[in-house]
């Protein structure tokens, strides 16, 4: 229990640090905020009158507990292009990157544990050794450069894929499912790599143990051997691996999300640095960050309960 | 066994340097060859498949000579091959100079940190901690947002980022090391730490993090690139990302716009991916024999 | 001794006629074991004594194919388990074998037994897979094993894990996986070596009532004489990758032939010994099995010994009763009684 507190301490000080940092950033460059908000033809009373709007006559330290107080009620401004409140166009792209992210660890774990597993079980066969030139090349492969071979093979040449667009659920699961094979399959082809190499080595290690032998000598059949009782106690580090690839995968998202027009939250993102939409690029660092070490804080929970030793403490020895 | 290592040597490390002091070599002589400007747009030539000759000013005149477009212009008519050269000036400054930058500040600290353990270990791990928990790509976004995306400034935000990494290497290895017998002798012989640090314990961190540095520098070049994909990096400069960006409109045409940057930046992060993992497993043989 | 009966039941359970293993290394190839010969009928007890590297450990992973990739099988070997040949470099013919007909108890039940997994489920794992039990009834089995092998309150334990058992409870947990689908011979490791003293005599009692009940043969391995004494039926005597004698338990202990026996015997500490006793050793040190002396492994230990011994290697000789031994100068009746 100690454990959890503790770790929960460091997720709010990382978020504590994050939110603070995100405001300072802001209020100590240099230049003039509202004038770049209003723009080149603006007026001096346009100028004025959008510093009042945003408080920026305030003192700092004001200004700092304001926005605070603010963000604990989720509102973290309005958007200067739309109007349109900036948790709230957070929170509507949401799923669609939630939906990018899925599929791409599913994806990526479909390649990475049988990849593993088999080997791991017949490590320095040629398939390992091919599969680990392989993973090789494909980890100096950009996911942008990946994702535009994806497209010209499949959108281009053969057609059965689109290249672009997006289909919420509500016209249909494989309608929906179309539109993001193509993105999560671009950043699984990259995440798979370490994912299989982690587990390949945990593998070889796990079956080198005494409970190895002892369950071949009961007789049981080599597969049920690997995914029985191989598989579970070498997962362990996959699973740290997989929550602390998710800040890799968000970068990828973003760009994903960008070259395949899918509306989420890194298309927001890059389109308001784009549009110099100053309250959403704000808004969406600090709801990435927060979410980000969020998720490290539930792996970390996760592995106490895959881990039957760290759960139902020891009483025995 | 000794056999196959040094055959290993062979051609997998000789192979990546000379692709990489190619591409050096092209980066930094990119304005003495006889070849157009990076921007110059020939529109006799757009689209031009390679092997197509044209007429463009060369030398700085404005008279214009033939030419021969080696890798084919653009549907701006500018020539590709001339584009890569200036492309690999940004990716390589980047790749190349943060990782010092890290090398050096992160080195340093962890080197301390490992050695003099104490408060100087703990707030050093407070505070890289803090910094690794952000996803780098965020904050680098957030910088080339407020501050923009001079060479600068991303050099400089690049190096920053890899401070932790190299921080972490570098103390986990001066750990191993300070507290091996060679140190331990020295020290009875009365050698200063100073001393200590440099001659006992640098060159067995250094090698580590020489590793870990190669591997960074690919990492930061594919970076680089999604950064000037994005349209982010170093503006008015070509870079390899944009290249690839701006070919991704013609994907069905001209594919070759987006595929011969993205294959060229391949090769140099695969190369610099190859170095690095190569000199792993020499120093992990080299550990072994101990 | 391997010749095919007429019924297979009247012959002996498992006859094993030349088993060689090697192992590859960087330094050169190990003879771990050199020309194994020995039968085993049904119900009886067979006890495998000797030092660490005699290769007993070895013998019995052979039988079953549980060597890591290093090893080689020599090919000459014959294996006959229950009438039929077993072809034990065979990875299929001994998967029809192992956990159904031939069972294995490891020496370690902390590494031996899967740490994520309940008890109850290791054990019903091997009812569910060689006798395709369903899971209501893979488990009442379960229960009713664990309570078999000694263990209070089994509905109980049939759920927890194994670290929270203690060390003599898993090997009785271990014990119980063995015998689930009622083997014809179960093979225990040093089955007590981990295990405190205390415990040692309750395990071995434990697999001794139990093979009284089922009619199983055992072969039961150890370095320490004292284990088998009362325990088992014969006795082989391995060294340095062979076996150098073999005899009814109680023969041997009266009257060994084989000097190394009897050097064995006297290296076990005595409680009637005055104190400040000091113990006995075997001098020197087994031999190196990459290349081994020519003539007797044990010459260059053995107090008694002449040139012949030095320069051949004594066969696995049989004498009355059962009782087989390789040496050319055995000790005689009078030196043999201890």
């Amino acid at each position: 229990m100690r454990f959890i507190g503790f770790k929960l301490l460091r997720l709010i000080g990382v978020v504590v640090a994050v939110a603070s940092l995100t405001f300072f950033m802001v209020a100590l460059l240099p230049g003039d905020l509202a004038y770049e908000l209003a723009g080149d033809e603006a007026t001096p009373e346009q100028i004025a009158m959008i510093r009042a709007e945003l408080g920026l006559n305030e003192p700092i330290g004001w200004r700092f507990i304001d926005w605070v107080g603010k963000l604990l009620h989720g509102d973290l401004g309005r958007s200067f292009r739309s109007d349109e409140p900036v948790t709230e166009a957070i929170l509507s792209r949401l799923p669609v990157t939630l939906e990018l992210l899925f599929l791409s660890q599913v994806f990526a774990l479909a390649l990475a544990i049988p990849a593993g597993v088999y080997t791991a079980y017949r490590a320095g066969g040629r398939l390992d050794r091919l599969l680990g030139s392989l993973g090789f090349a494909m980890i100096s492969v950009p996911v942008f450069v990946l994702a535009i071979l994806l497209i010209y093979f499949f959108a281009l040449r053969l057609g059965v894929l689109p290249a672009t667009g997006y289909e919420p659920l509500s016209e249909g699961l494989w309608a929906n499912l179309r539109t993001f094979l193509l993105p999560s399959l671009s950043i699984a082809l990259v995440e798979w790599v370490p994912l299989t190499r982690i587990l390949r080595s945990d593998m070889i290690a796990t079956l080198k143990e005494d409970f190895i032998s002892m369950a071949k000598a009961k007789g049981l059949p080599p597969w049920h051997i690997l995914l029985r009782h191989a598989l579970r106690p070498s997962s362990f580090t996959l699973i740290t691996i997989l929550g602390l690839q998710i800040g890799g995968l968000i970068g990828g998202a973003l760009i994903i999300e960008t070259i395949f027009a899918l509306p989420g939250v890194g298309r927001l993102l890059i389109n308001a640095i784009y549009a110099r939409d100053f309250m959403i690029v704000q808004g969406c660092i600090l709801f990435i960050a927060v979410g980000y070490v969020a998720v490290n804080f539930l792996v970390d929970m996760l592995y106490v309960v895959l881990d039957p030793r760290i759960r139902v403490g020891g009483k025995g020895g | 066994m000794a056999e196959s290592r040094r055959s290993r040597f062979g051609l997998a490390v000789w192979l990546p340097v000379a692709w990489i002091v190619f591409v050096l070599g092209c980066a930094l002589s990119a304005d003495w060859w006889a070849m157009p400007e990076a921007d110059y747009m020939d529109f006799l030539s757009q689209g031009a498949p390679p092997g197509a000759v044209g007429e463009v000013p060369l030398g700085g005149g404005d008279e214009l000579a033939a030419y021969t477009y080696w890798l084919g212009t653009d549907t701006l008519g500018r020539d590709i091959l001339t584009r890569l050269f200036h492309g690999a000036r940004v990716s390589l400054t980047l790749g190349l100079i943060a990782p010092i930058i890290g090398l050096l500040v992160g080195g340093s600290l962890g080197m301390a940190a490992g050695y003099y353990r104490g408060w100087l270990e703990s707030t050093a791990i407070a505070v890289t901690d803090t910094i690794l928990a952000f996803p780098a790509i965020v904050l680098l976004l957030a910088i080339v947002f407020y501050i923009g995306g001079s060479l600068f400034n991303l050099t400089l935000t690049l190096g920053f980022l890899t401070v932790p990494a190299f921080y972490r290497v570098a103390r986990a290895n001066t750990l191993t090391y300070a507290e091996r017998e060679f140190v331990t002798a020295a020290k009875a012989m009365g050698a200063s730490d100073a001393s200590i640090l440099l001659r006992e314990i640098l060159p067995n961190v250094f090698m580590a993090m020489l590793v870990y540095a190669l591997l960074i520098v690919a990492l930061l070049i594919v970076v680089e690139g999604v950064l000037s994909f994005l349209g982010l990096s170093v503006p008015n400069a070509p870079s390899w990302g944009g290249m690839i960006a701006e070919g991704k409109e013609y994907l069905d045409e001209y594919p070759r716009l987006s595929f011969v940057p993205a294959f060229v930046m391949f090769l140099t992060v695969l190369s610099f991916n190859l170095l690095g993992d190569r000199l792993r497993r020499f120093t992990d043989a080299r550990e072994s024999n101990i | 001794m391997s010749g095919s009966p007429q019924d297979p039941r009247d012959g002996p359970l498992l006859a094993v006629e030349n088993l060689r293993t090697h192992f590859h290394t960087e330094r050169g190839v190990v003879r771990a074991i050199d020309g194994v010969s020995f039968t085993l009928d049904r119900g009886r007890t067979l006890g495998v004594v000797g030092e660490s590297g005699s290769g007993k450990t070895v013998l019995v992973r052979t039988l079953l194919g549980l060597l890591p990739s290093t090893a080689h099988v020599g090919e000459d070997a014959r294996v006959m388990f229950d009438g039929r040949a077993l072809d034990i470099r065979s990875e299929k013919a001994l998967r029809r074998v192992r956990g159904r007909h031939i069972a294995m108890v490891f020496q370690d039940p902390m590494t031996s037994l899967n740490p994520v997994m309940t008890v109850g489920a290791q054990i019903m794992e091997s009812l569910r897979y060689h006798l395709g039990m369903g899971r209501g009834a893979a488990r009442e089995r379960a229960v009713a094993l664990i309570e078999s092998v000694g263990i209070p309150m089994p509905a109980r334990r049939v759920d927890q894990y194994p670290h929270q058992l203690s060390g003599g409870l898993r090997q009785r947990i271990a014990i119980a996986i063995a015998l689930a689908c009622e083997p014809k011979l179960l093979i225990a490791d040093e089955p007590t070596t981990a295990l405190d003293v205390t415990i040692q005599a309750e395990i071995l009692d434990l697999l001794a009532r139990q093979q009284a009940e089922r009619h199983m043969a055992m072969i039961l391995i150890t370095h320490d004489l004292g284990v088998v004494a009362g325990r088992t039926d014969d006795i082989a005597v391995m060294y340095a990758g062979k076996i150098v004698e073999r005899a009814p338990t109680a023969r041997l202990f009266t009257a060994m032939r084989m000097p190394y026996t009897r050097a064995l015997m006297d290296s076990i500490p005595r409680l009637e010994a005055p104190p400040n006793t000091p113990l006995k050793t075997i001098g020197g040190r087994p031999p190196d099995l990459i290349d081994p002396p020519a003539g007797c492994r044990f010459a260059p230990r053995c107090a008694r010994a002449d040139d012949k011994c030095h320069r051949a290697e004594p066969p696995l000789a049989g004498a009355e009763a059962g009782h087989q031994f390789a040496c050319w100068r055995p000790l005689d009746t009078a030196e043999a009684t201890p």
